[in-house]
């Protein structure tokens, strides 16, 4: 971080005979308020105009760099556990807004198929109240079509899961009953208690019951499930950008001017070929 | 289920259900150690860099650690489901075994207790009959309990690790993923218990199953049959997870290390669309072409860490990112650094920034060829800006020691809005080329993908001038998807006898037709021109 005074990386030829950035457009930098003449470490060659140019920057020594000795600096950074990134690369997505209906419904999900497991493994060996697990194959298959189609998230686009369509129409069929996440987390409570008495089957009580905790959390922050509809595809009509054909004929020129042209063009066609189309009219592009 | 294999004690009346559950279980051990390893990222940044270990080629397969790491994670899950449902089996027949609802051997065999001169054999110790005893011995005997618990904590692990859950909502994900914690506390104790038991050696010598088993009722009354011994075995899973286990830790406490370290800010640059530069300086920070960092800044949130591309080039003295603003982090971010106020920022207001990497992946091979085709999509453009930087820099300072010799340049991009920061770039190599005559090195093609009716008829009309009228560049920019096939043939056309290196930062369907383009344009011998493949993992 050099200090102020002298910066060498502004001066031509001092990175090996680079010249300097070629000012670009003289569009006015969007830069943050920085002075020239600062400058820790840019290397102009290839600062490009709209980004500042490469001069300035917290040029005043140390720059951001003395937090240590500013109030709120070290203090309030913990040793806490460090958590991963964000998926994308250079964007953070919106952390903020977590919808825990996305979640609650891939648990369910997944508690759906873990009861449909257990319930076969019960049934078909013959373990003790195997009726037991013909329940749970039962309520398993209906979390498991209730739960498949996925909501639509209120911010950006949902990912929808392959054929849900036909599950979505049904659904939506019972309007508030399925619509609202309190009415889920109550009835995945319901349903998961029965499965509760088999050891084969516990497994999918405990997840549907956790399940339907996220569901209550996510009734709580007033989610609720909107199904998702195809959009109608717009098609381009051809037609509605071609206004009405024109009504007048092309203009021409007045009776006589026309015979005149007449005769010139037989007189010419016999003589020269045609090359490019001479109007007789001077024609304006009037295209923007 | 009166069957029964020599040995195992228990096997003698459970049959099949033992060894199925003791076969995943042995692929758990596995599987388990094998979790942790491709999540090291320090570790795999210093394997894939330390050229002493292997060839190039194999130490690219460290870039794909973290699909290995999702089909291991797979596996987990599968054996466990098999795993589970043998010893629902193996439970509830011991539990009727004990509570005499089984054949007579198995009976007999359940009668003996731990007291002198005598060990048990089925765990089941109360008589009470399924299914209440079967859920019984799940909630008392510690295999029972960690059994559970460790699965819920996997089973929670995956549904939130699902694609839409881990790309939308980041946190959800990273913050139950740490239930691994448990899980891995509860595998190592799952056994500690040893209920699984079996006939110990001496017994087996002393008690012939195969002779014994019918003559139930003089068991310790004959001499050739003894009362029988059983043990448990000795928990081996520890022995294969304490490793991976103790690198992992190593590799936390190293990024928490990197990230103590001081980084400052030393400019920020507001571009247009709400993209702004951070640049900074940290001691001893080394990096490569196209490598990346993660980022956290302890004023907008303590605990968010998120990775971004450098685009600067190794020889300059900072090193630099492009920050989208598009969530709660980022314009936190901008805030702090003060990029929403119009006059001069104190360098002391600057945000305090933690730093982690770099970590490098694919592009860091691009000088290794003669020739390369890069491709960005979007925003994957970045890792590329950092490389033609440095393609510059190393240009300038020694070009007959480059080894590359021409770049092949296609940036694919929905809308203008990505352009501006990346143009101007481009537009100075290109003027700087000229300059030194040399404008055949880079040859870059910009596809604008996502074009319509009003801007094609602006294009229409300003065709003929000289500079382009979105970039400003004097390379027109086109329109249009680029046929692959075509740029194919006419690179390998116009460079035989080479290995050209083709760079992909994009998304997936662009990385499988790139893939076999690669593929059926490259010719089968070795002589003749191969396109190899590289695919950035972001």
């Amino acid at each position: 971080m050099g200090p102020g005074g002298p910066h060498p990386e502004l001066q031509p030829g001092s990175r090996g005979g680079k010249a300097p950035a070629a000012a670009p457009e003289s569009i006015p930098p969007a830069w943050l308020g920085l002075s020239p003449g600062g400058g820790a470490g840019a290397v102009p060659e290839l600062r490009t105009g709209r980004d500042g140019t490469g001069r300035g920057g917290t040029g005043r020594g140390r720059g951001g760099g003395a937090e240590g000795e500013r109030p709120g600096g070290r203090g309030t950074r913990s040793a806490a556990a460090e958590s991963e990134p964000s998926p994308s690369r250079a964007a953070a997505a919106a952390m903020g807004q977590i919808e825990w209906a996305m979640w609650a419904n891939e648990q369910a999900l997944a508690s759906g198929l873990i009861l449909i497991t257990g319930g076969i493994v019960a049934t078909a060996a013959q373990f003790a109240q195997w009726y037991f697990g013909v329940y749970s194959i039962a309520a398993g298959v209906f979390v498991c079509l209730l739960e498949y189609p996925r909501g639509k998230r209120r911010k950006g686009s949902t990912m929808e899961r392959c054929g849900q369509k036909y599950m979505t129409k049904v659904v939506k069929l019972f309007g508030p009953l399925t619509r609202n996440y309190y009415v889920r987390a109550f009835l995945h409570l319901g349903l998961s208690v029965p499965a509760g008495f088999l050891l084969a089957t516990i497994l999918g009580t405990a997840c549907l019951a956790i399940a339907s905790g996220i569901y209550l959390l996510a009734a709580i922050r007033g989610e609720q499930w909107t199904p998702i509809e195809p959009k109608p595809k717009e098609r381009p009509q051809v037609g509605t950008t071609i206004k009405q054909p024109p009504s007048n004929p092309p203009p021409r020129p007045p009776a006589e001017a026309r015979k005149k042209l007449s005769e010139e063009e037989s007189a010419a066609a016999t003589s020269v070929p045609s090359g490019p189309q001479e109007n007789p009219i001077p024609v304006t592009d009037e295209v923007v | 289920m009166g069957n029964w294999v020599v040995n195992e004690g228990l096997s003698i009346f459970v049959i099949a259900a033992l060894p199925l559950a003791r076969a995943p279980a042995a692929c758990l051990n596995f599987n388990c150690m094998l979790i942790l390893l491709p999540v090291c990222r320090n570790l795999l940044s210093f394997l894939r860099g330390s050229s002493a270990c292997c060839s190039t080629r194999i130490r690219r397969q460290l870039d794909r650690n973290l699909t290995f790491h999702k089909m291991v994670a797979w596996m987990i899950a599968l054996h466990t489901a098999i795993h589970t449902i043998a010893h629902l089996f193996n439970v509830e027949w011991c539990v009727d075994a004990r509570v005499n609802n089984s054949d007579s051997y198995s009976i007999a065999l359940s009668k003996f207790e731990d007291k002198p001169g005598e060990t048990y054999l089925n765990f089941a110790e109360k008589k009470i009959k399924n299914p209440e005893g079967g859920l019984l011995v799940a909630v008392t005997r510690l295999a029972g309990i960690t059994g559970i618990v460790i699965t819920l904590c996997l089973i929670l692990i995956i549904t939130s690790s699902t694609k839409t859950i881990r790309r939308s909502y980041f946190e959800v994900f990273w913050y139950t993923h740490h239930l691994f914690v448990i899980f891995f506390i509860g595998l190592a104790i799952h056994g500690a218990e040893r209920i699984v038991r079996g006939q110990t050696a001496q017994s087996l010598i002393q008690h012939k199953p195969e002779i014994c088993w019918k003559k139930i009722d003089e068991w310790g009354k004959i001499k050739e049959c003894p009362i029988p011994q059983f043990s448990g075995n000795p928990p081996m899973t520890w022995k294969w997870i304490v490793g991976p286990m103790f690198l992992y830790l190593c590799e936390r406490l190293v990024r928490f290390w990197r990230s103590q370290q001081k980084v400052v800010i030393t400019k920020v640059v507001t571009h247009p669309f709400k993209t702004i530069e951070l640049q900074m300086k940290k001691k001893g920070f080394k990096m490569e072409v196209g490598q990346y960092i993660f980022v956290k800044c302890p004023m907008v949130s303590r605990l968010e860490w998120h990775p971004f591309t450098l685009t600067s080039a190794p020889e300059e003295d900072f090193f630099s990112i492009h920050i989208r603003i598009v969530g709660d982090w980022t314009e936190g971010l901008f805030n702090a650094c003060g990029c929403d106020k119009k006059e001069f920022q104190d360098a002391w207001k600057l945000p305090k920034i933690a730093v982690d990497g770099p970590f490098g992946t694919a592009s860091e091979d691009v000088f290794s060829y003669e020739v390369v085709m890069l491709v960005g999509a979007g925003i994957g453009v970045t890792p590329f800006a950092s490389i033609l930087k440095s393609v510059w820099y190393k240009y300038c300072n020694n070009a007959t020691n480059l080894r590359l010799r021409k770049i092949y340049f296609y940036w694919l991009c929905r809308d203008t809005h990505a352009f501006e920061w990346f143009a101007d770039l481009l537009q100075l190599l290109e003027t700087q080329m000229q300059e030194r005559n040399n404008a055949d090195f880079l040859s870059y093609n910009i596809y604008l993908t996502g074009w319509d009716e009003s801007q094609a008829s602006h294009f229409a009309v300003h065709h003929d001038e000289e500079k382009d009228v979105i970039t400003g560049l004097k390379q027109k920019t086109l329109y249009g998807r680029p046929n692959w096939d075509n740029e194919f043939k006419t690179i390998a056309s116009q460079h035989p006898n080479t290995r050209i290196g083709v760079f992909l930062c994009g998304p997936e369907a662009l990385a499988e037709t790139l893939s076999k383009q690669c593929i059926s344009n490259s010719e089968a011998g070795p002589r003749g021109v191969h396109f190899i493949f590289n695919k950035e993992n972001f």
